[in-house]
């Protein structure tokens, strides 16, 4: 864990300070964008978010999943034998879907049918299509279903379910037949709900069925696209993740958040510690093929190779990188949150809601986009750190979760930067506890052994912190509330 | 080696409570300005001054919410010694013999209104932690007795019916006369009651200068309250202290409080334009 | 004769009312399973599975006193399980000690942390003590990883069943057995202390803590009681943990394990005592006993937590008072309907009456 630091050779170079210094800020990068956040969450939503860490590990897991090629377009169509569609066959799949939109925007027009008919009926639909065609006229099955199974195996690759239905079709085929099928049942099934529900309810008014499969449908081609055009490397695999990770932040404000409006704080942070257990077990179950794969699971770095020397001190090119995206990003927020309209709507939102929704701030759309960015930050956060770990388990965030509240703590709650700050400072200053910490003890002449620094340093670095907030309990820059009796 | 100075207080006969020069200072403001006055023993006790004039201060000054007030607290305790109260801290003024009420009512939501008044005998509870652990012989019996004593208490207010009613949600005068039975149980020497008739209509009103008096009489104790309801004020207290601003306005019975002419500028203004 | 059974009746439900009765039976109905599973009926790993489910009962029930009834969080409950466990085996194991003495200590070593926790938790509140709590188990689960002589660290540490003085080697039903006396000694104990003035007292400090220290409650005194009963029931639950099931990890005292419990408390209810069984049943009983053996959905990775976390969001969200009140509403269906349905005869009696 701590082979990104030198071994200790007793020396106070100023090579090995730099060194140490390099590495804390890249970590600390990494927990700065963590704790921005949980902070933002934390302003707009009035939520002590636990599940930080969480979301921002399954988007490193979707990064993953992707590189190692278990989503990967290419490869699912040649280990099923399947080929892409020529051109002509293409038109034949859009048609049908088409057909399916428009069949059911018809019914649902000239019927009086609740909403939830309204979501299932295209999928009742797509099934009944796939079903004849699979049973009765198994001729034209290769040609013309298989193409929806094609599209349905780009589905696979982006990780939402798109076309009509021959999902399901697809899924009740291989209960029969395939035997590791269970799992993907789950998986079809919640993944279409899932986004058909997102589809539905960013057009409640109007409930058109085709509007909600259009936008499933249409960020499932974004993923094809983005595959496609870049490749799969690191680069579109991390836009793929962030994807995932606006649409996942989403979800989890719309649907659990925003219900739980009315329920008292403490019951608000154990409702983000059950969204915590939800994932460590959704994680195991939807990447089930590369967790139990031949390779370990990991994700490589940005970039491998190349290192520049400064004073002595050997800085990677991918630290750099690191460093400096961290920083950027950190300074776009802050600019956003300062200079732009948005952010001053988030700002308001952050010092009182109630005020900020009689002001017309649109207090709902602010929350949902501090999530998304807040799962935004987390997923590119989880991929920064993933090299250092090496193989990737679903707690592999948790540290920095840790970390992150405690950064938060130190730079205490009621502003931005000072979390941010701590971040840093945390992170330097664990480098130097742990490779400083029997010099330090030596200067106030208690001997130990020399590598006390890693065994101790990371303790001794969470009980300075417990003293610090002891004995001031709202941060380096909090400012304290006086409660009225 | 210094030698521990124990400092003596002395009270005048008769007097339960002597504020001597009180001031609290909140930042740059002050909101209690070198207050004193007197309350007697067996004697109600007023506390009136327009809005924001500092008489919640002056509760929580004495009752040791507020810890950085100058000036003196002398009290005479259920012991009978002399005390300065300022060297009290805030969970042992109960002990000394003085109970309060709070504005905004604090029950526990969560405990029924038998176990609210239960609360109030906390000190009562001679019983250790270990043997409560093992529910010895000794904490059945104790806790039957106050358990009594409460029903009593209950009782002499009228409310014994409700006992087993949550605190959650309750009638705003019955919660009022709940908390009033929790300070009862510890058989206060002084009750400090702040803004007993908030938010009660005219016949609870005069429902409660009955009691209050009861109260005095039942329980031999003193009893200070702050009140803006005039009418309550002027029937039931025997002395009143008129501040404003955190400064002391006059003392004096109903009659020459009501006759006083600082108090009517202080609550009306000023009307030599 | 029908006065007399009238009598009995009424004692024996008077009698069955009492906490104790219900506990002695339930202590009674525990020490029956092993039995269960000498004569086949129970399959060994079922045993194991219910061993856990007692464990974390007891690990939860001195969460409840924090949570429940103080209204105090903490994350840190797996730290201290862990803290115990590893004691007792070190002592046991390496020291060659009796369980009995391995057993007191392994209480109270993590006590005197738990107490210096309860010191820190005047000066931070809500969250923040949450995020405290959460850093001291962090430092003990690293400690726990870099102490390996002690801990045996990644290769894990194992002990027997305890070799208690006067009754010798335990069999792993008898051990069970043990177990269950523990878990429903602890009930007792909780029961004793809520009941009382501690009870009210630190419900008071939870629901206002002005009008309590203006009733005489010192609030450091009480949170130094709430933090050190709730560090003896976690120390306890570890004890057990290690006597019951085979070898531990210093992986297993992670924030899992402190979540798992959290989800107990509030899935079964927050100040019940029943609840915590309940709650213990079904997050660590429903998913290892019952989910696994559905057909297509117990070969899911990963379902056990999904249900968990899936419970714990809904019942805050429907149900904040935990499962165990659902009784309430079940019986307020079954008499509304019953209304309803009186309602309707009386409706057709009246238009046969009209009718004539």
């Amino acid at each position: 864990m701590y082979g990104h630091l030198p071994l200790f050779d007793g020396g106070y170079k100023m090579s090995t300070l730099l060194q140490l210094l390099f590495s804390g800020l890249e970590i600390g990068s990494i927990y700065a964008l963590a704790t921005l956040g949980i902070m933002l969450i934390f302003r707009t939503s009035s939520v002590t978010n636990f599940a930080q860490g969480i979301i921002g590990m399954f988007g490193g897991f979707v990064a993953a999943a992707f590189i190692m090629g278990a989503y990967n377009l290419t490869i699912i169509m040649v280990d099923n034998n399947i080929t892409l569609p020529q051109n002509e066959r293409w038109i034949v799949v859009f048609v049908l879907a088409f057909l399916l939109w428009y069949i059911s925007n018809l019914v649902i027009k000239h019927t009086t049918l609740n909403k939830w008919w309204k979501l299932f009926l295209p999928i009742g639909i797509g099934v009944v299509i796939s079903m004849v065609i699979y049973f009765i006229l198994p001729a034209i099955w290769d040609t013309v279903a298989r193409q929806l199974i094609i599209a349905n195996s780009l589905a696979d690759t982006a990780f939402i379910s798109i076309v009509i239905g021959s999902d399901l079709t697809e899924t009740v085929i291989k209960v029969f037949t395939v035997p590791d099928s269970s799992r993907m049942i789950f998986t079809y099934v919640i993944a279409t709900l899932v986004l058909l529900m997102l589809g539905q309810t960013l057009h409640k008014k109007k409930f058109e069925a085709w509007k909600a499969y259009g936008i499933s449908g249409g960020i499932g081609f974004v993923y094809i696209l983005i595959q496609v055009i870049i490749g799969n490397n690191i680069w579109s695999v991390t836009l793929l993740a962030l994807t995932t990770a606006i649409i996942v932040g989403l979800l989890i404000d719309y649907f659990v958040i925003r219900r739980a409006q009315k329920v008292n704080p403490l019951a608000k942070q154990i409702i983000t510690m059950g969204i915590v257990i939800v994932f460590l077990g959704i994680t195991p179950m939807l990447f089930e093929k590369v967790l139990v794969g031949a390779d370990p699971i990991s994700i490589p770095k940005f970039f491998p190779s190349g290192a520049i020397n400064i004073a002595g001190a050997s800085l990677s090119i991918n630290s750099l990188f690191n460093i400096i995206v961290g920083l950027i990003i950190l300074a776009f927020l802050f600019w956003f949150l300062q200079k732009t309209k948005w952010g001053l709507a988030v700002r308001v939102t952050a010092s009182n809601p109630q005020t900020a929704r009689m002001m017309g701030v649109p207090v709902k759309l602010v929350t949902l986009g501090s999530w998304a960015i807040a799962a935004m930050l987390a997923t590119l956060a989880a991929i920064m750190y993933a090299p250092n770990v090496g193989i990737l388990t679903p707690g592999y965030m948790t540290s920095i979760q840790v970390i992150a509240f405690v950064a938060c703590i130190f730079g205490g709650f009621q502003t931005f930067h000072g979390p941010v700050l701590a971040s840093y400072i945390l992170a330097v200053v664990r480098n130097l506890l742990i490779f400083y910490g029997a010099t330090i003890l030596n200067f106030f002449l208690i001997r130990v052994q020399p590598d006390f620094g890693s065994i101790w340093g990371e303790q001794i670095l969470y009980i300075l912190i417990l003293v610090l907030v002891i004995f001031r309990p709202y941060g380096l820059i909090g400012k304290k509330i006086v409660k009225k009796v | 080696m210094m030698k521990k100075i124990v400092e003596t207080y002395e009270l005048a006969e008769g007097i339960v409570l002597d504020i001597k020069n009180l001031s609290m200072t909140f930042g740059g403001l002050r909101a209690v300005d070198n207050l004193s006055f007197q309350i007697k023993k067996n004697q109600i006790y007023g506390l009136i001054g327009p809005n924001g004039a500092g008489k919640t201060t002056v509760f929580n000054c004495i009752t040791q919410f507020y810890k950085s007030a100058t000036g003196e607290i002398i009290f005479e305790n259920k012991n009978g010694e002399i005390i300065n109260l300022n060297k009290v801290p805030v969970d042992k003024v109960i002990n000394q013999g003085i109970v309060r009420t709070f504005q905004n009512v604090e029950l526990i939501k969560d405990l029924t209104i038998l176990e609210n008044v239960l609360v109030g005998a906390h000190i009562d509870f001679k019983v250790t932690l270990f043997e409560e652990v093992f529910r010895v012989g000794r904490v059945r019996k104790e806790e039957q007795a106050l358990r009594d004593k409460a029903m009593e208490v209950l009782k002499f207010l009228g409310i014994d019916a409700m006992k087993d009613f949550l605190a959650f949600g309750l009638p705003y005068g019955i919660s009022k006369k709940v908390e009033l039975a929790r300070t009862l149980m510890s058989n206060p020497k002084l009750i400090i009651l702040d803004e007993p008739a908030a938010g009660l209509n005219d016949t609870e009103s005069i429902q409660l200068a009955h009691l209050i008096k009861e109260i005095k009489d039942r329980y031999q104790c003193s009893i200070l309250l702050v009140e803006h309801d005039m009418r309550l004020v002027m029937d039931v207290c025997d002395q009143i202290c008129a501040i404003s601003f955190g400064k002391l306005l006059e003392i004096g019975t109903p009659k020459q409080i009501q006759q006083s002419k600082i108090v009517q500028e202080a609550y009306l203004g000023r009307t030599d334009e | 004769m029908e006065q007399s059974k009238l009598v009995l009746k009424t004692k024996v439900t008077t009698l069955l009312k009492s906490p104790y009765i219900q506990y002695g039976l339930f202590a009674v109905l525990l020490s029956i399973l092993p039995m269960l599973q000498e004569i086949g009926i129970l399959k060994s790993s079922e045993i194991t599975i219910l061993g856990s489910v007692m464990v974390y009962s007891i690990a939860a029930l001195g969460l409840n006193l924090l949570l429940g009834y103080s209204g105090l969080a903490s994350l840190g409950t797996a730290g201290f399980m862990g803290l115990a466990a590893y004691t007792t085996a070190y002592f046991v194991q390496d020291l060659g000690l009796p369980y009995i003495v391995a057993f007191i200590v392994s209480i109270i070593i993590p006590l005197a942390i738990g107490i210096i926790v309860g010191f820190i938790s005047l000066r931070i509140e809500g969250m923040y003590l949450a995020i405290g709590t959460l850093i001291v188990a962090e430092i003990l689960l690293k400690s726990f990883t870099q102490f390996s002589d002690i801990t045996g660290g990644g290769i894990g540490k194992p002990m027997g069943y305890p070799n208690i003085a006067i009754l010798g080697q335990l069999t792993k039903n008898q051990t069970f057995t043990l177990v269950a006396i523990v878990l429903v000694i602890f009930m007792i104990l909780t029961y004793n202390i809520v009941r009382g003035r501690t009870g009210r007292a630190l419900m008071a400090m939870r629901g206002s803590e002005s009008a309590a220290q203006a009733m005489g409650i010192n609030i450091l005194k009480y949170r130094l009681i709430t933090f050190g009963f709730a560090t003896i029931f976690a120390a306890a639950a570890g004890v057990m943990w290690i006597s019951f099931l085979p070898r531990i990890y210093p992986n297993d005292w992670g924030l899992t394990v402190s979540l798992n419990i959290l989800a107990i408390i509030v899935i079964g209810g927050l100040k019940s005592i029943w609840g915590t069984l309940l709650g213990s049943f079904i997050v660590i009983g429903v998913p290892n006993l019952i989910l696994k053996n559905i057909p297509i959905i117990g070969n899911i990775p990963g379902i056990p937590n999904i249900f968990t976390g899936l419970m714990i969001v809904l019942v805050i969200m429907y149900y904040p008072y935990g499962l165990i009140y659902i009784g309430h509403d079940v019986k307020k269906w079954y008499r509304y309907i019953k209304n309803y349905i009186q309602k309707l005869t009386n409706k057709k009696n009246n238009i046969d009456e009209v009718g004539k």
